[in-house]
Formats: C-alpha cells, structure tokens, sequence
C-alpha cells in the first residue's frame, strides 16, 4: 500500500512539474513562432517589391540579340567612319550643317554599340550632310 | 495566409526564373549561330551559366550560377580589344543588362577558347552607369 501511495505522489509531482515546464516553453515557443512570422510577413513585403520591379523589367519588351551578336564585331569600324564623317568642323563656317553634325555626333557615340542604330543614323547624315 | 502565398509565389517564380535565364541563353545562342553561319561575325560564340564572382553580389543574384559567360570560339588567343569590344555591346544593351540583373546574373564573363586570358564586369555597376548616363 505503501508503495502505491509512493507512486501516486510520484505521478502527480512528476505530472505537476511537467505541466509547469511545458508552460514555459509553451510560451518561449510562442514568442519564437510570433518572431518568425514577423520576420515573415517583414520578408514577403520585401519580396513583393523585388518581384514588382522584376515584373516590370521583364515586360520592357523583346532584345534584339541578332543585332547585339552581330554589333559586336562590326559596329565599331562603322562608328569610326561616322564619327570621322560627321565630325562639326567639316562643316564648318555652315552654322545650320555643323548644328546637324554635333546633334549626329553625339547621337553616333551614344549608338556605338548598336550596329542597327548605326546603320539608321548613316542614312539620316547622308541625307542631311550629304556624306 | 501570407506566409503560404509568399511560398508559393517564390516556387513559381523559381521555376519562370529558370525559364526565362534559359530562354535567354538559347536566344543569344541562337542568334550567335545565325550570324555565323551566315558570316555576318567571323567568331562563334556561346553562352553559358557559370559561377560568378562572389563580390559582386547583388539583391538578386542566384546562389550558385550567377555568372552569364560568353565563350568566344576563335581558335586563337582574342586581343584584349576584341574581348571589350564583346563585353560593351553587351552592357550597351541597358534593356539586356537589366533583365540580367533582375534574372540572378551578376558577373558577365568573355573569354575565348585558347589561353587562360578574360575580362568580367560587373553587371549591377552597368545598370547604376546606365541610369548616371540616361540623367
């Protein structure tokens, strides 16, 4: 009997600790739980706005990768003949034509890469400076 | 809920990111072979994913493959011009450069098949060079 009753009072003992710990923790788990979804929810704002910029830059429109592939070998010896032909002080004393060569020219060296561009602004200087 | 969504949203936008990195590569593959073939550039040149550089990391840079490298198949040692030439007309393109960044690639790379010789840009610097520029 004794020991029965020994038993007893250890179950509840251990049962009473028990409870009180899970308790603790319950709470320092709870706290964890609420953190991490703060941190979350704080994250998913930041990723809305990434995915919103990204959104954006992926609808600009389509990339000439023909022109890219192929301005990288052959745009630069037509920026050279350009920028040489439409040079201001060809033109000069003609105030009119050398205000047509600067606008071209900076126009041709912001283009310097762009084979098609190029291609564009030759026809555009052959018709108004007559290269 | 929202904790849900965002997990979703990032599983879908993992799978289009890789679809559109591939797409990507395959276009300027392509078009690489086209322009080839058709002697409009006297090197063949192909695109790849590979490691970038770890400091030039950027908000959206990929873990692991966040280098977009071109190798340039010219059978010889490319002058150093020639590799620039590749690399500028590339970050000439600021819609390209963009939609790099934004795709996770944070080091363009350009080296030919012969020689240990290469440059390397940093692609989130372009787009900052970029907007200076477009002001």
């Amino acid at each position: 009997m004794d020991t029965i009753n020994q038993m007893v009072d250890t179950l509840a003992v251990s049962s009473q600790s028990g409870h009180s710990g899970i308790n603790v923790w319950m709470i320092v788990a709870f706290v964890e739980l609420g953190i991490i979804i703060l941190l979350l929810l704080v994250r998913g704002k930041q990723d809305n706005a990434k995915m919103e910029a990204k959104k954006r830059v992926l609808q600009e429109g389509d990339i000439d990768m023909q022109n890219i592939v192929t301005s990288a070998f052959n745009a630069e010896p037509i920026y050279k003949e350009l920028i040489a032909k439409c040079h201001p002080d060809r033109y000069a004393p003609d105030e009119a034509k050398m205000a047509i060569a600067d606008a071209l020219s900076s126009r041709i060296t912001k283009s310097k890469h762009d084979l098609r561009a190029l291609a564009a602004l030759r026809q555009e200087a052959e018709e108004k400076l007559n290269i | 809920m929202a904790i849900i969504t965002n997990l979703w949203n990032r599983i879908i936008e993992w799978f289009e990111d890789r679809q559109s990195r591939a797409a990507l590569i395959r276009g300027f593959n392509r078009s690489a072979k086209e322009a080839f073939v058709h002697g409009e550039v006297p090197v063949l040149m192909e695109a790849s994913v590979s490691r970038g550089d770890p400091s030039y990391r950027h908000m959206y840079s990929k873990m692991l493959d966040s280098g977009f490298r071109i190798k340039a198949y010219a059978g010889r040692q490319l002058s150093k011009q020639d590799i620039m030439a590749i690399g500028a007309t590339i970050l000439a393109n600021d819609t390209l450069v963009r939609r790099m960044v934004v795709l996770g690639w944070d080091t363009l790379q350009v080296h030919c098949d012969v020689g240990n010789y290469g440059c390397q840009w940093r692609l989130y610097e372009m787009i900052m060079i970029g907007q200076q520029n477009n002001k």
